[in-house]
């Protein structure tokens, strides 16, 4: 694989606030702030935001309903309108995701689009991280209206974004994913709504103790 | 104990005071000043709803004194008198009323000589609290003026939303809840309750007593229940959208909260409200509502008074008499309505008049008409009609999804006496002094009216407007129903047949910053953005992007900079962030036949490796878009678009391709793909040294495309000449954009690499005559005009806009896109018009200064009968004409041997 440097759209802001980063393919991720018990902690009884934009995301669209997904993603696509599927890995996963080219597509019906790149992706968890959505964006995500491995297409902070309800360990999560080139806004626009609720940034380790 | 300053001075407060309460409680009688004669005025409502105990809190107009918490350190002044509320210089006008009748603007003022003379006067002294200007300069100094204040919008859902907090509310709450349904139960108040917070004996329609703190457990334990306090609903929206606002505290922020709840079921539950009969000085301080009084003694405990009269139908005075005496207030007498003339005293009551005799007293008690508090439900749909059996407006005909339920529906009239609406008015209506008031807000009195109605305005809606009563802050809930009776008393019609005015939102006011909410400016930005930073960029917003205007060097000028950078990329090589191009995966069998059908030039035979420049117009032959198309593989294209049309672009393919059975699929990846456009003489020895790729003009030919490995990241790459000099576009995964950029620099170093911005990119286009879309062309270009008649097909298939150009193609055009060199050194500014002969015969979309042609260049529409090359126009900028010669050959290599290099 490339030995090309890998950066999140907010990585120097994480930088900025004293992200200690680690290479996952290339890629800089954030593993801690300061450590990872009280991160996560932070996250189990409020709010944590993380940033996990190295996570792959597959763009599915195919001629009809009847069209077969590959195998290997079918369990894993998530509809987000007629036809159209968002496939994402998960974000302690690194084996990256295998699909077939668009000639072997074309022929069924389907096309893949790797759209890693085009997607930043932040996990917001925590009891409070309905109420940080709450004050970005008029998407209802309720339990009823929004149950776990669910995701929707909404205006977060006036940017398009893609809220994928993605639980971690029983503990209400989602997986935002705006465009790349709004990454930073974002970011810094969660964290000021999340300030009341005193939202934490939080790096992998304080999701691998959340899982367990 | 909180300490809190009203006018500088300090007072306190007990736990739960409001500050109208505490100030009660300190001997505070007169809150403000009025509207139109600064007459004092105290506590009436108490409750929020008048408009007497308006104040400014922390620089925060119009804050009901009687609803706002005390908060620690709170900064309290008086509003509408100066210099103090005690002597109020403007209260002559109450003197000067024959001066300004009812409609005096539009009687007095009709001569606009006279308006303006008057009008500064007028708006200085009108207005009740003073909003304080921020000076909008520069960003910090909003901030300045905007500190300490936050304001947000939060988006709630619910299965059923109630509205009101008292027992009916809370008793639908639980009844719904134990149906399984989310439930959202709204209240204005700090605490639940409603009426039974102040009240001691209130009893269900079956006779039973209502036991508060039951209720508030049960809702407290019900999980489904969330309970919004100190939440007001101003106005009920289509498809049951609440619009609630929330006051609160975070730290040093006062906190301004606009809730929008999407409810699928909305019941109001928000009860009635008192209001006040008409007397004389019925507005003098000491006269207060039966309620406001119970709030002040039961909730407060405050001993209001030391002598009272009570104004009330009941001969014991009911209720609020017994609650008077227990707070030790003494009951000088029972007054029946009907039986009251006038109050009297000097800015606080000193003593009540009747019919019979004077009593003396410091408080009068009115124990007023109820009236549902039916608002929403009349902006919800519903009928609120006068019902003359229970002496009551009442709401009828709700829409489906909107319910009401408790003495909002009128059921506590059938069960409770109050004052009857005929003991409402005074006997005589046109008595000019001592005044009586109808609608406080706006001091309108009935003798104002009854002349609006001789005047001709005699229906309540022309008679709202003309008079402007029920149109103040209280929004007519003090005043409706005495300007009705009026209304109707001078008609001599019904209550019902008067009608009644309509209730729009929002009720109660709302500040414009709840409404704006929180400022929100989303900026897109490129994967590089750090490093144009690290180069002294000068920011330029386009189309939501922040890109390089230009690199500053040292204190060196804009005009010096992009000077610089634009020779190093004509003689040495320059790099340009071009990641805001739009750009779109085409994929499927039938992608050629999408592309061939929506664009003008013809892509299906497009060999794979290679690449076209397309445009897309509409089907009257208007250029919509343009950029290129390379064909990735035989169902694979890669587009780019212009930087602000990507998403217009992707909707158009979907949208053209609705209903063909097409297999072709469109997906947008913008901000996935960074780009870089490396350019210059020294291009390719640049790239060449970071891939493997081989970049000979034969292997690599101009208009040829490449996936490519490049210092190790895998790139598109588009050979490609919007500068003019060879040059490859790199299309690269955004989040290794850093680490090719600094490949890209340190390949080019011993070049003299140097990044260049928008503007130097812009002069390069130009000299060679490269049209922006939407810059050089506009809603009425079609290619023909802008000579991009090379980029159209006409021999393929149909195609949206082809047989427009096949009309175009034969026709004469109107006007041409040209070129022209100035003949002196002013650069005309883009949109200056192009003249010929005295008359108007063209307009500027671009001009540059150009290095290579020494003089100022440009492209313009003009007249098609005028544009020839070699011909002179005059163009008027900046109040100087300047003489152009015009031109078809492009400025800067015109047979293209540089770019193909």
């Amino acid at each position: 694989m490339t030995s090309a440097r890998r950066l999140s759209s907010t990585h120097h802001s994480q930088a900025e606030i004293g992200a200690q980063f680690d290479t996952l393919d290339g890629w800089q991720v954030a593993l801690r702030f300061q450590d990872a018990a009280s991160e996560a902690e932070a996250i189990r009884s409020g709010v944590g935001l993380v940033d996990v934009s190295y996570i792959q995301k597959l763009d599915l669209k195919a001629d009809s309903c009847e069209s077969q997904i590959p195998d290997n993603l079918a369990s894993k696509a998530l509809p987000l309108a007629r036809r159209h599927w968002l496939v994402t890995s998960d974000w302690d996963e690194t084996q990256r995701l295998q699909f077939p080219d668009s000639a072997e597509c074309s022929t069924t019906g389907i096309s893949i689009t790797d759209v890693s790149s085009v997607h930043a992706a932040f996990i917001l968890a925590g009891p409070q991280s309905r109420s940080v959505i709450q004050k970005l964006s008029s998407l209802d995500v309720s339990d009823s209206a929004l149950p776990n491995q669910h995701a929707v297409q909404a205006s977060l902070a006036q940017v398009h974004c893609i809220v994928i309800r993605d639980d971690i360990a029983g503990l209400t999560s989602f997986l935002l994913l705006p465009g790349r080139e709004y990454g930073e806004y974002a970011w810094n626009t969660v964290m000021d709504a999340g300030r009341q609720f005193g939202i934490a940034p939080a790096g992998l380790d304080a999701l691998r103790l959340l899982r367990g | 104990m909180k300490t809190f300053y009203f006018d500088g001075k300090p007072y306190t407060a007990e736990e739960g005071d409001t500050i109208a309460s505490a100030l009660y409680r300190a001997g505070v009688r007169v809150f403000s000043r009025s509207f139109k004669y600064h007459r004092p005025r105290g506590l009436l409502c108490a409750a929020g709803k008048c408009p007497n105990c308006l104040v400014d809190v922390d620089g925060a107009a119009n804050v009901r004194a009687c609803t706002e918490q005390v908060r620690d350190g709170a900064i309290v002044t008086h509003q509408n008198a100066s210099p103090s509320l005690k002597h109020d210089m403007l209260s002559v006008a109450g003197l000067a009323d024959w001066l300004m009748p009812i409609g005096f603007y539009y009687k007095t003022f009709t001569h606009p000589a006279a308006w303006k003379m008057v009008e500064p006067l007028i708006r200085r002294a009108a207005g009740i609290g003073k909003v304080k200007h921020p000076v909008l300069n520069d960003h910090d100094d909003v901030i300045k003026a905007t500190r300490g204040y936050r304001y947000e919008h939060v988006y709630l859902h619910a299965d059923k939303a109630i509205i009101g907090g008292g027992p009916a509310g809370m008793i639908e709450a639980l009844k719904a809840a134990e149906e399984g349904l989310d439930v959202v139960l709204v209240d204005d108040q700090p605490e639940l309750g409603g009426n039974l917070r102040f009240r001691s004996d209130v009893r269900d329609p079956d006779g039973n007593l209502l036991d508060t703190d039951a209720l508030i457990e049960q809702i407290d334990a019900a999980p489904n229940i969330r309970v919004l306090s100190e939440n007001s609903c101003f106005g009920i929206y289509e498809g049951n959208l609440l619009g609630l606002l929330h006051k609160t505290r975070r730290g040093d922020e006062h906190v301004e909260q606009l809730i929008k709840l999407r409810a699928g079921h909305v019941t109001v539950a928000t009860g009635c409200f008192e209001i006040p009969l008409v007397f004389k000085n019925n507005d003098l301080p000491g006269v207060m509502l039966s309620t406001a009084v119970q709030r002040l003694v039961n909730l407060h405990g405050i001993k209001v008074a030391e002598s009272a009269v009570v104004v009330s139908p009941l001969a014991d005075g009911g209720e609020v008499a017994a609650d008077l005496k227990r707070a030790g207030v003494e009951i000088a007498a029972v007054v029946h309505p009907s039986e009251v003339v006038a109050a009297n005293g000097r800015g606080q009551v000193r003593e009540i008049q009747t019919e019979e005799e004077t009593i003396s007293c410091d408080l009068i008690v009115v124990c007023g008409p109820m009236l549902p508090e039916a608002g929403l439900l009349a902006q919800g749909g519903g009928e609120v009609v006068w019902d003359a059996e229970l002496d009551s407006y009442l709401p009828r005909d709700l829409p489906a999804g909107l319910s009401a339920v408790g003495d909002v529906t009128g059921t506590v009239f059938a069960i409770q006496r109050h004052t009857h609406s005929s003991d409402l008015l005074p006997k005589e209506l046109d008595s000019r002094r001592p005044k009586s008031i109808v609608c406080y807000c706006e001091d309108v009195t009935p003798k104002d009216l009854c002349n609006g109605i001789a005047e001709g305005f005699d229906h309540i809606q022309t008679l709202k407007r003309y008079s402007t009563a029920t149109m103040g802050p209280c929004q007519g809930k003090m005043c409706h129903l005495a300007t009705a009776a009026v209304c109707s008393k001078m008609n001599e019609t019904t209550l019902a047949e008067t009608g009644r005015t309509t209730s729009r939102p929002p009720s109660p006011a709302v500040s414009l910053g709840a409404l704006a909410g929180r400022k929100l400016h989303p900026l897109k930005r490129t994967p590089l953005h750090r490093k144009h930073e690290e180069h002294n960029v000068v920011w330029v917003e386009l189309s939501h992007w922040e890109r390089p205007r230009y690199y500053r060097i040292g204190d060196k000028s804009e005009k010096h900079c992009v000077q610089q950078e634009y020779v190093n990329v004509r003689e040495r090589v320059g790099l340009v962030d071009v990641s805001t191009l739009g750009k779109l995966e085409v994929k499927g069998a039938n992608a050629g036949e999408l592309l061939d059908k929506v664009y003008t030039n013809k892509l299906s035979t497009l060999r794979v490796g290679r690449m076209r420049y397309s445009i897309i117009c509409d089907d009257t032959a208007t250029i919509l878009d343009d950029g290129t198309v390379s064909r990735l593989a035989d169902d694979h294209y890669f587009i780019t678009t212009t930087t602000s049309n990507v998403d217009f672009v992707q909707q158009w393919l979907d949208w053209w391709k609705a209903d063909t059975g097409w297999s072709v699929h469109v997906t947008n990846v913008t901000g996935g793909f960074g780009a870089l456009n490396v350019a210059g003489p020294h291009a390719r020895e640049v790239l060449s040294q970071l891939t493997d790729c081989d970049l000979n003009k034969k292997a690599f030919p101009y208009m040829a495309c490449r996936e490519a490995v490049v210092a190790d990241v895998p790139c598109r790459l588009l050979r490609i000449g919007f500068t003019g000099e060879t040059g490859w576009e790199i299309h690269f995964p955004a989040e290794c954009g850093e680490h090719l950029w600094e490949s890209i620099m340190r390949a080019g170093e011993s070049f003299g690499i140097r990044p260049f911005g928008v503007e130097a990119q812009r002069t390069l286009r130009l000299e060679k005559m490269h049209v922006i879309v939407s810059a050089d062309t506009d809603a009425t270009s079609s290619p023909y005009g802008a000579d991009l008649e090379f980029a159209v097909k006409l021999d393929k298939d149909d195609f949206i806009g082809k047989p427009a150009m096949m009309r175009l193609n034969q026709a004469e055009l109107h006007e041409k896109l040209i070129g022209f060199e100035v003949q002196s050194s002013d650069v005309p500014e883009e949109g200056s018009m192009v003249v010929h002969e005295g008359l108007p015969a063209g307009r500027i979309t671009s001009s540059r200064h150009s290095a290579v042609k020494d003089k100022p260049i440009g492209l313009a529409w003009i007249a098609a009968e005028l544009a020839q090359p070699g011909r002179t126009i005059e163009i008027q900028s900046n109040g100087h004409t300047l003489k152009a010669v015009l031109t078809t050959e492009v400025f800067y290599d015109p047979d293209g041997s540089r770019v193909r290099a």
